[in-house]
């Protein structure tokens, strides 16, 4: 009996493979691939999730328009998990095994290093979407595949500073930063461009691990020292955590200014925190539903908020947006995916987007705005939203 | 930094220890009476979080209500877990390694599918919001009333392991199984029932601990391998070594943080080390034995 068994097992997987060498082939359809490496899970997927959302809206909306070059656009997906190693292993996988022919991402500044290595060693163009450590285009780590298609952290922390500077009755700052590239960056930008504009003011800083789970030996630092600003670089699951801590232990009573970097005026995060969202917070975003009102950036809210299934579409979802974007005019203009000849067609190049036109620099910068604002509570939405919102040119910070 | 900085981390690491306390002894429970190594626990916790997230924040439900009904919704998972899985993994650690792990995957999905990736938050319970000051210290209310709940629950537990015949078959069973079924016990029973007290406990640390932390997925794993770390090294089936256990390691966890931050993760298992070098059975006195 069992040796019957054998035998038919035997019969019925030769047959299926046999049927599957003989079943049609698709119609080869020219494609182009772009892969996209995601923040999927943990800490970070708040933040990451919505940039998929955004990236799939584009790839979608210029297939249905015909394509790049006539061909359709593929976006293949993985998640990092915001680990480095696993990173450039997806990388080399999207590259190698897939044949993805430009590559979105990565999220953590971390994996941004690593993955530029990658790019320049496979030739392969990396188009990361909220990059933000400067020192990816520093002239030590450049290559022509890099591209840093968002703001930077010389930006966002030398904008903060500039903020801070204008107050002269502010003279401590309590800086609190996640301990990896991006946190680093962005404080130090901070506590630089604000010692060159204020020699007067002091610091004190705390350095929690990324992705902590617990914030409170530093928060009850906070509270101790009782400074006039609090600087916050935490961002996603981390931002959102701190916060919480800091509400229940007061912080926000003690202290007169807060300012955080990141996005973390994006709704992704203050819909989580509710009510322990403060007003008066000086944060920034990529993007917010309720802002601009132009028939443009309507339009594209609600194309978002269909593809996503949010109800109040989140900030983060435009970077994955304007990267594909970006890529697709640039293989236009080029005439072929060949990388180098993407690369010449990507400098300099303007484009379209909701929040109007932007610039990739010649330094493989692009000029992106940030959206800045305060808190502030609003019958409208259950969740704080920014007001006093100034839409400030990369320029304005970093000058040309 | 002067001694009201030291006694406010002090006290931070009172209710880090407490809450760490509640998720554990449910463990330390489940492994020493049973001998069971849940991995699982972990996403009782989370379940706990969720649920409540789901009837604070979703429903609009009042808070205690909801700590209650997370709780017990636990113990009910708990029950069906063990009458239907468990009870088959006695003495079989390797297969109680991956069924448990099978279904920390399982109820993570479980959680995505149901609430997506997005972390959520539960707001402080109106009552508990709010700073408790006494001189120069100030500590939010809620976390005093983890730090006073944990003693209370520990001495709950110690009343129902001494002075029950629950707890003295408890006690029994997890020191020599056979010989309690051959008194003519009914263990099957007893282990439903300690399953279903571990998983309430683990849903009673999340439930509690929601308000505090970003309620996400990972969220099981950040907890549960502090929670057995405890367990092993304040000596497996002992409340009192759970409890005297989960104090040092909060307070290790606080201090270590503020001297050394880039070890934050790490010292809870340098702390495990050390102590089971010193007293291979942990902190409590006997050298356990269970079938």
């Amino acid at each position: 009996m069992k040796k019957l068994s054998l035998i038919v097992l035997v019969i019925l997987l030769v047959g299926g493979l046999a049927f599957g060498a003989c079943a049609p082939k698709e119609e080869a359809v020219e494609e182009i691939k772009i892969g996209h490496l995601g923040l999927l899970s943990g800490a970070g997927a708040v933040a990451g999730r919505p940039i998929l959302d955004g990236a799939r809206l584009a790839v979608d909306e210029i297939n249905e328009a015909g394509g790049v070059l006539g061909a359709r656009l593929v976006l293949v997906s993985r998640d990092t998990g915001g680990r480095p190693e696993e990173a450039v292993r997806l990388t080399r996988e999207l590259i190698l095994g897939e044949g993805a022919q430009f590559i979105q991402g990565p999220f953590t500044d971390a994996c941004n290093m690593a993955v530029s290595q990658v790019g320049k060693e496979l030739e392969t163009i990396i188009f990361p979407y909220v990059a933000k450590t400067h020192r990816l285009l520093s002239p030590e780590f450049f290559h022509p595949y890099i591209f840093q298609p968002s703001s930077n952290t010389l930006y966002e922390g030398g904008y903060a500073a500039m903020i801070v500077a204008e107050n002269p009755e502010w003279k401590t700052v309590f800086v609190i930063g996640p301990d990896y590239e991006y946190g680093q960056m962005q404080c130090g930008s901070f506590m630089s461009k604000l010692t060159e504009l204020r020699p007067d003011v002091e610091f004190e800083e705390a350095w929690p691990a990324l992705f902590a789970t617990d914030f409170t030996p530093y928060i009850t630092r906070m509270v101790e020292t009782e400074p006039d600003v609090v600087f916050i670089a935490q961002w996603g699951g981390d931002f959102i955590t701190l916060m919480k801590g800091m509400a229940a232990f007061g912080v926000f009573d003690v202290v007169d200014f807060v300012v955080t970097v990141g996005e973390n005026g994006s709704p992704e995060f203050a819909i989580p925190l509710g009510d322990d969202y403060p007003e008066g917070v000086f944060a920034n975003a990529m993007d917010v539903l309720y802002w601009p009102d132009t028939p443009e950036h309507r339009a594209y809210e609600k194309a978002l908020a269909d593809i996503s299934g949010e109800p109040y579409p989140f900030g983060n979802a435009i970077q994955g947006y304007i990267g594909i974007k970006l890529l697709a005019a640039a293989i236009e203009k080029a005439g072929t995916t060949d990388s180098l000849a993407v690369v010449e067609a990507l400098e300099g190049l303007t484009i379209d987007t909701p929040l109007g036109p932007m610039t990739m620099g010649e330094d493989h910068q692009l000029r992106r705005p940030m959206i800045w604002g305060y808190t502030k509570k609003v019958p409208e939405y259950p969740f704080v939203v920014l007001d006093r919102i100034e839409l400030v040119p990369y320029e304005s910070v970093v000058p040309d | 930094m002067d001694w009201t900085f030291y006694f406010t981390q002090f006290i931070a690491g009172l209710s880090q220890g407490m809450f760490l306390f509640i998720l554990a002894t449910g463990l330390s429970l489940i492994l020493g009476v049973m001998g069971i190594v849940n991995f699982a626990h972990g996403s009782f916790y989370m379940i706990g979080a969720y649920l409540t997230y789901y009837l604070v924040t979703l429903l609009g439900g009042s808070f205690w209500l909801a700590i209650i009904l997370a709780s017990v919704s636990l113990a009910g998972i708990g029950y069906l877990l063990q009458r239907f899985l468990i009870h088959r993994l006695y003495g079989r650690p390797e297969l109680q390694l991956v069924f448990t792990f099978a279904f920390v995957l399982i109820f993570s999905d479980l959680i995505k599918m149901g609430f997506g990736v997005l972390p959520k938050g539960v707001a402080y319970p109106e009552l508990l919001s709010g700073i408790f000051e006494i001189g120069p210290i100030r500590f939010p209310k809620y976390h005093i009333f983890i730090i006073t709940l944990g003693p209370i629950i520990a001495y709950l537990l110690r009343m129902l392991e001494q002075r029950t015949r629950m707890g003295r078959i408890m006690r029994a069973a997890s020191l020599n199984r056979d010989m309690v079924n051959a008194l003519g016990i009914n263990t099957e029973r007893v282990f439903t029932l300690v399953f279903g007290i571990g998983a309430f406990l683990a849903g009673l640390g999340g439930a509690l601990a929601s308000p505090t932390v970003s309620i996400a997925l990972g969220m099981d794993a950040a907890v549960v391998l502090p929670a057995f770390v405890v367990v092993i090294f304040g000596g497996l089936g002992s409340f009192a070594g759970t409890f005297f256990a989960a104090l040092i390691a909060g307070q290790v966890q606080v201090f270590g943080i503020l001297f050394f931050p880039r070890l934050a993760e790490s010292f809870i298992f340098i702390l495990m080390a050390i102590v089971l070098i010193a007293r291979p059975w942990g902190l409590s006195n006997r050298p356990p034995k269970f079938a």
